[in-house]
């Protein structure tokens, strides 16, 4: 009997493959693996100013800021099958400080410090709706290392008018500890578990608008151990920080494609920490096409934040936490920037794309920044 | 329901079916998924007019100029169609590419999907069984 079956099997298998209008004859094998983009990307930051947790300047503070961070970085997305797809990136930070912090006084660690990435992210079309994604990360450089694993799920509704994503993402970092003489002090870790949701929703045929949460809870060493802060008294002392901090931010963007070949992009933010921090930020994007092959983007942010509750440039003795990063303080920040970008193609590569970017950033308490950045990108 | 040809002249839905069984796609050309489907719709076209049912293609949303260089470099042999306006996409009640039909010789839609699988082809090879079935 198992025989006769066998043997049916066989002869419609054969009459399938013999149908010009089977599966298989129409739709083949599934395809291998092929490589769908590259993109390589150079950025370089050129910061100054002044904060009063560097110890490079005089002792009460504040010392200089000054940094130069030049990252290439590479991304390679290749597809395997229909519902494969693997994304790699491979960011390379190197940092070149004025001396910032007190572990240069003693060992220069952080004058240079050379930084890579490798982060992958593998993404399984489950249906013509939904799809799952893993992520797995892992960083180093000189003096610390980090993992990540995600997870997340992307879901479209309504014939694609709404999709929905939700993520999970899970950090650990482990580094070299330093007290604010730059004496080694062992290795600590801290951990970030971080959730996301978010709804991007079709208003009209011009109009997309997002809203989204992200909730993070970091535990354990949250600060980069060396920071000094200014004591009332005169002296240094160690940044002291609380061991668990909540963040939350609430993200609302909407996109409307203006009728003169545009496209504006709006976005609010608001974040508010445990540490007593409230952030709002507005940002606005404005593209505009030049021709076939040409846009550019204009971009205006400002971000105004209130300064963590127990920061202070001179503090008093037996305070429980106490920061003078100028990262924790008041500030108000405003960014404006331009990118041309470039689109063209040829018979092997869709979509060939060149961009050349620049940024200028600065803050209320003594921080500039530039951001120059060029990328090249290849749609296959 | 109008649509547009390549070199812009008029046409309609019910002149392109014409009453062929026919395997219809809404598609664009930035469309990453409805570029894997270009070769086995290109068979099967080459392969269903053999038994006098066709493969029909309409890009939704473009212009007749990008479609046109699109299909010249991809060598696209069957037939293709413009919805600049999304008349019919709106009209079908799709708002997504690929988007497969299976219309039979009366012109009813027998199967609607996303991108051509094995499910849209049972439904060709059966509208074009009971076409054959009806002539006998």
């Amino acid at each position: 009997m198992a025989l006769l079956t066998a043997l049916v099997g066989a002869g419609r298998a054969r009459a399938d493959g013999a149908d010009p209008l089977s599966d298989a004859a129409i739709l083949g094998r599934s395809p291998g693996i092929r490589v769908e983009s590259v993109r390589v990307r150079f950025t370089q930051l050129d910061q100054a100013g002044t904060g009063y947790q560097s110890q490079a300047g005089p002792p009460e503070g504040p010392g200089s800021q000054q940094l130069v961070v030049s990252t290439p970085q590479a991304e390679l997305v290749v597809k395997q099958g229909r519902k494969l797809s693997y994304r790699l990136e491979v960011p390379f930070d190197i940092v070149t400080a004025a001396s910032p912090d007190a572990v240069d006084i003693v060992s220069s660690s952080s004058k240079r410090n050379e930084a890579g990435s490798i982060d992958l992210t593998t993404t399984y079309q489950s249906a013509p709706e939904t799809a799952v994604f893993l992520r797995g990360a892992f960083h180093l450089e000189e003096n610390f290392r980090s993992w990540t694993l995600g997870a997340g799920v992307t879901h479209a509704m309504a014939d694609d008018n709404a999709v929905l994503s939700a993520s999970l993402n899970e950090v650990i970092d482990w580094f070299d500890t330093y007290d604010v003489h730059g004496v080694p002090q062992g290795h600590v870790w801290r951990t970030s578990s971080n959730a996301n949701l978010g709804l991007t929703q079709l208003l009209s045929p011009t109009t997309v608008a997002h809203v989204g949460y992200g909730g993070t809870l970091q535990r354990r060493n949250l600060g980069v151990t060396w920071n000094s802060v200014p004591l009332l008294g005169g002296g240094l002392g160690p940044e002291l920080l609380p061991e668990v901090r909540h963040r939350h931010a609430l993200l609302g963007r909407i996109v409307q494609a203006l009728p003169w070949r545009g496209t504006l992009k709006q976005s609010y933010r608001l974040y508010l920490d445990s540490w007593g921090i409230v952030g709002n930020t507005l940002e606005t994007q404005l593209y505009q096409r030049l021709g076939r092959g040409a846009y550019v983007r204009g971009l205006y942010r400002l971000h105004h934040q209130s300064a963590a509750d127990f920061f202070t440039t001179r503090a008093a003795p037996g305070l429980e936490h106490r920061t003078a990063d100028s990262d924790l303080d008041g500030f108000t920040a405003h960014s404006y920037g331009a990118k041309l970008v470039l689109v063209g193609s040829t018979p092997s590569v869709r979509e060939v794309t060149f961009d050349l970017g620049f940024e200028r950033y600065h803050r209320s308490n003594d921080l500039r920044a530039s951001l120059y950045s060029c990328g090249l990108s290849l749609l296959f | 329901m109008k649509l547009q040809t390549l070199d812009g002249a008029e046409t309609t839905l019910h002149q392109a079916v014409a009453g062929r069984v026919t395997l219809l796609t809404l598609w664009a050309t930035w469309c990453d998924a409805c570029r894997d489907e270009l070769q086995p719709l290109a068979r099967l076209a080459e392969r269903s007019s053999a038994v006098g049912a066709q493969v029909l293609a309409i890009d939704v949303g473009e212009s007749p100029a990008r479609v046109a260089a699109f299909v010249r470099a991809h060598k696209l042999g069957y037939p293709q169609l413009l919805d600049p306006r999304f008349q019919l996409s709106d009209a079908l009640g799709s708002r997504r590419v690929p988007t497969t039909l299976v219309i039979d010789a009366g012109g009813n839609i027998l199967y609607r999907g996303g991108a051509l699988d094995g499910a849209a082809l049972a439904a060709f090879r059966g509208a074009i069984g009971q076409a054959r079935t009806a002539e006998r």
